[in-house]
């Protein structure tokens, strides 16, 4: 029996054992020792390319890994990357290769690049993103997430698990429900703007943009996004000093039924939902004038006269958050509904 | 079958080895095989594994044999490995490699660990040169080469802190 010269001989699976043993400084060393070593080890250290604070210094790993694209490292890498978490999409667009084969999951956090940055990027995604999770600065600049990089984002439809934008407004009604319509595999949904309703209607779903086709993302476990444009007969009283009709959509009470009930038929289908997020709590600090204004109104009634019982087959949520929302799912009714329904859901979170 | 039935092992070279029951069940190839076919009768071929390798193998086995956390043993990846098995892997490269091969082979997982663990150590906080010594390897890039993948992979950005 032959001796096995070096363990570069060794079979794939327990080379990669190794790896899990060796800190990534050890591997950058390794990468050094000759060529076959750097074959060997060098996807270890491009699978996930991740941010990081140093010494409280935010800034300083952007620094030192700008100096490595600068030197060529994308083009020699880029296509190793599975998971990329960084803040400066221009530069790192600047130096990556125009297609990222392996990248099925990107991070943005505190991203100050904007639409036409994040539709190159995805657009370079041609394995196909699975991860898509943005937390932007919001700046006078304007949009980050826009209709460019909704264009780019649906062509990975099929692929598709986690969409989660915080602070990244822009994502249009239609192409959100596009994109319900045509991600089978999504399993997280969760779409928060900085800017309420009704100044700014984007990265807010339109009731009758929901009823017009059905959902095929039946296993979706986390669901957050306003849903808009419903009107709302039962709300009467002035709001913040001025008559309701201000403040929510027009309709007969007859389309305010049907849609409610379109609206609540395909949440209900969602069987394996366990977070429902319709409503966040965006300014505690606000005075009454403000926060009134702020409310959602043309929302969802969650009550049992428009039609709640159609989401008694979520039986698996956990999680329900209806802040800033006009709802009345306080009542007795549809708390002992709750209870009997969505015997997981702890409280729900109102204000 | 009784727990203390023996049995019978060949090795690459015919080298015939009897064991207990238990010592062959550390290896999972071996336990389910002969959970499949039962007891044969008959010695159990291993073409892939040198005699001086499947005692070194039978060795580890037959100390850990009462070890109620076999399995889990080495999962750790931060632990220290313990002394006894530390003086185990002080043995010269090759039989480091062919051991986690027959480790690999046989589906001795705890083995596996341990011996990729060991050849993590001899990596482990060494500079490329001493890395290079360590396993005898020439360097094999020019220094352009050598500089430019230096660039690339500048230490600190990959760096855990």
């Amino acid at each position: 029996m032959t001796r096995p010269p070096s363990f570069t001989n060794i079979p794939q699976e327990l080379q990669g054992l190794l790896v899990t043993y060796l800190s990534n400084s050890d591997l950058v060393n390794c990468v050094l020792v000759c060529k076959s070593w750097n074959q060997l080890f060098i996807q270890s250290i491009w699978r996930h390319v991740r941010r990081k604070t140093w010494n409280h210094d935010e800034d300083l790993w952007d620094d030192i890994f700008l100096q490595s694209c600068e030197a060529g490292a994308l083009r020699t890498n880029g296509h190793l990357i599975h998971t990329l978490d960084i803040n400066d999409l221009e530069s790192f667009l600047e130096h990556a290769p125009l297609t990222l084969p392996s990248l099925t999951s990107a991070e943005f956090v505190d991203l100050d690049d904007g639409d036409e940055m994040i539709a190159d990027f995805i657009e370079r995604c041609t394995g196909g993103l699975k991860e898509l999770v943005i937390n932007s600065n919001y700046n006078d600049l304007g949009v980050s997430f826009g209709s460019g990089s909704a264009d780019a984002l649906l062509k990975h439809a099929p692929t598709l698990e986690i969409v989660r934008m915080e602070s990244a407004p822009c994502f249009e009604s239609e192409d959100i429900q596009k994109l319900l319509c045509s991600a089978p595999n999504l399993k997280e949904l969760y779409l928060f703007g900085l800017e309420r309703r009704p100044e700014n209607v984007d990265g807010c779903l339109d009731a009758q943009d929901i009823v017009a086709s059905e959902w095929v993302c039946t296993d979706l476990e986390v669901f957050g996004c306003e849903i808009g444009n419903i009107p709302r007969l039962d709300i009467t009283h002035d709001i913040a000093g001025r008559p309701s009709k201000e403040f929510i959509a027009e309709g007969s009470r007859q389309e305010s039924i049907e849609l409610h009930r379109g609206v609540y038929a395909q949440l209900g289908r969602l069987t394996k939902l366990r977070e429902l997020t319709l409503g966040i709590a965006l300014w505690p600090n606000l005075d009454d004038d403000m926060w009134e204004h702020e409310r959602l109104y043309d929302c969802l009634a969650m009550t049992l006269e428009s039609g709640l019982d159609l989401m008694k087959g979520l039986r698996e949520l956990e999680v329900v958050r209806l802040d800033a929302m006009e709802v009345y799912i306080d009542r007795d009714e549809e708390q002992a509904w709750v209870k009997k329904h969505w015997p997981k859901v702890k409280n729900i979170l109102l204000n | 079958m009784s727990a203390h039935s023996q049995i019978l092992l060949t090795s690459s070279e015919g080298t015939e080895f009897l064991i207990d029951r238990d010592i062959a069940d550390k290896s999972m190839l071996l336990k389910c095989m002969l959970e499949d076919i039962g007891e044969i009768g008959q010695a159990v071929p291993l073409p892939n594994v040198s005699g001086p390798i499947l005692t070194k193998v039978i060795e580890y086995c037959t100390h850990h044999r009462d070890d109620p956390n076999f399995l889990s043993a080495n999962d750790d990846v931060t632990a220290d490995i313990d002394e006894w098995d530390l003086e185990y892997c002080k043995v010269d490269q090759g039989t480091l490699y062919e051991l986690i091969l027959a480790a690999n082979y046989l589906d001795i997982k705890p083995l596996m660990d341990l011996t990729c663990k060991t050849v993590a150590n001899m990596i482990k906080a060494k500079s490329p040169e001493e890395i290079r010594k360590t396993f005898n390897i020439t360097n094999d890039f020019t220094p352009e080469e050598e500089d430019q993948v230096r660039r690339e992979n500048g230490k600190d950005w990959v760096d855990e802190h």
